[in-house]
């Protein structure tokens, strides 16, 4: 089932969703799932190393190959390790982190934060 | 870090991505801009959200007891997450005393109709001191809370003697994803039973008469027992015929959807002296425990029975039978899909966790732990996004 849509992305050259580099990180993933599935410690680690080495942009190119593959384990280890990663950011951590900006009324945005104070106690530090 | 374009990715892919997130984080990511906002307050985003913090968490439980001077309702949490070992249970004091400080509800609890929790939203009615009858919907996960008075019963002056039972349920429809409230109210053999439905979607009641099925033999004023599961809720009513109770019990089903009635009979068991029946859930289906305890050797009896098909009568299948028991009060329920049993010990203090595969006994102890338990049930419970709209909604 994976391995169809593998053979069907070389088949098809004007691919743009994937490119090499991408396919040598999302296929070696299966056999990466099976070695460590049972030592959710190692998980973790590979999934920090995941996050060191590869940088933000590559992760949504990474997420969109998964996608295009049908490779749900791996959508699933992206999206969740892209989750880990900023559950507990900053709001603007996360605003940069997407490319994303601010699109409130001057006071609405500082309403929101004092009706939701609670939810920014305990952020990491930016 | 460099940015990671949301443009490229599809809302799908990021709905993959925030549906992850912990409830805390996801209110907190409100304010990152409009459109998050907006897709953290609709209704199908949530419900996802809730599929998966439900997927991938063990839930805690929760035992909801009113103190012994009355008044303020004490709500414990059991076997709290991250656990994954019955040596990891931690107790923790979820709220003692819940006190709202309104100007609707600054007043104690007197008399309880409803005490439930659904999807991470606590609902929580009956009568209160200064003359309020109403209900509250409470999410702590998003620290909010709405209060909803009940809708004064137009008698008609016939009826004004008769004793009226109120029945409450609330539950979840599935069809709709919605939550309703429902007051069932019977005025005796010889009238239709009906219903008034408060939907928290459209936050407005409507009254329906239930013509579907003969309740006429159901002995209204009684009730052993309550549950709700998986858009049904069961009450465990005696029949009466001909003004007799038969001690006969039937299960009154509700189902949340289509709002109807049916009536499904216990399973057929060996009535012993001193039994108390239970719904419990057991592995998502509707079960029964059948408890006894001898008198001369203080020994308690479980046998559980299970409703392998729901609402199918003929499939109750005696699933299992746990005992003897010594110094045990009652069952609680179930924990970790049927692997726990959770009791009450005779102390009304602690709570045995009882290991149905190695049969080994746990106890929980409580520090600061009011009087006694006034309980007979423990409620799964996970966070959720669940949010309230309309009159009466406090954020706090």
């Amino acid at each position: 089932m994976k391995f169809c849509t593998v053979k069907q992305y070389f088949d098809d050259e004007n691919n743009n969703n994937v490119t090499n580099g991408i396919a040598t990180t999302v296929i070696p993933l299966p056999n990466k799932h099976l070695k460590i599935k049972a030592n959710n410690k190692e998980m973790e680690q590979y999934e920090q190393e995941l996050l060191r080495n590869v940088m933000p942009q590559e992760l949504t190119k990474l997420i969109l190959a998964a996608n295009y593959l049908n490779f749900k384990e791996a959508l699933d280890f992206f999206c969740r390790t892209v989750a880990n990663a900023i559950q507990n950011k900053s709001v603007d951590y996360v605003r940069k982190f997407f490319g994303l900006e601010s699109d409130f009324e001057p006071g609405e945005e500082e309403k929101l934060c004092k009706e939701f104070a609670w939810s920014f106690e305990g952020v990491d530090e930016d | 870090m460099e940015r990671l374009r949301a443009s490229n990715l599809a809302v799908e892919l990021l709905e993959n991505i925030l549906v992850r997130l912990p409830v805390k984080s996801v209110i907190r990511f409100k304010c990152v801009e409009k459109s998050w906002s907006s897709l953290f307050e609709n209704p199908s985003f949530i419900a996802k959200h809730h599929r998966h913090s439900c997927s991938i968490t063990n839930p805690s439980y929760l035992i909801m007891s009113q103190d012994d001077s009355g008044g303020d309702i004490i709500i414990m949490s059991l076997l709290h997450p991250p656990h994954n070992d019955i040596d990891d249970t931690q107790v923790h004091i979820v709220d003692m005393n819940i006190r709202f400080d309104t100007n609707l509800i600054s007043m104690r609890f007197l008399r309880p109709n409803i005490c439930a929790c659904i999807n991470g939203i606590f609902c929580i009615g009956g009568s209160f001191s200064g003359g309020f009858d109403g209900f509250f919907l409470w999410n702590p996960a998003i620290r909010q809370y709405k209060v909803v008075p009940y809708p004064t019963l137009h008698y008609p002056p016939a009826l004004h003697f008769f004793n009226t039972d109120h029945n409450f349920a609330f539950g979840y429809d599935y069809n709709s994803n919605d939550y309703k409230l429902v007051r069932i109210v019977n005025y005796g053999r010889d009238y239709n039973t009906f219903v008034h439905v408060y939907t928290l979607s459209t936050d407005s009641w409507r009254q329906k008469i239930n013509t579907a099925i003969d309740l006429s033999n159901i002995a209204f004023l009684s009730t052993f027992d309550e549950k709700y599961l998986n858009g049904v809720y069961y009450i465990l009513k005696d029949t009466d015929k001909h003004g007799r109770v038969f001690n006969c019990a039937v299960i009154l089903s509700f189902h949340m959807t289509n709002e109807v009635f049916r009536i499904l009979s216990l399973p057929e068991f060996r009535s012993v002296p001193h039994q108390i029946k239970t719904f419990a859930v057991f592995n998502e289906c509707l079960a029964f425990i059948f408890y006894n305890k001898r008198r001369t050797t203080m020994e308690a009896n479980l046998e559980i029975w299970v409703m392998r098909e729901s609402g199918v009568q003929e499939s109750w299948t005696k699933q299992l039978v746990v005992g003897p028991l010594l110094g045990i009060r009652n069952p609680l329920g179930f924990a970790k899909n049927g692997e726990l049993l959770l009791l009450v010990c005779d102390d009304d203090q602690t709570i045995a966790l009882y290991n149905i595969g190695s049969q080994e006994i746990k106890i929980l102890q409580f520090r600061d732990f009011p009087n006694a338990f006034n309980t007979s049930e423990a409620i799964s419970y996970v966070e959720s996004l669940v949010s309230f709209k309309g009159d009466n909604v406090v954020q706090y």
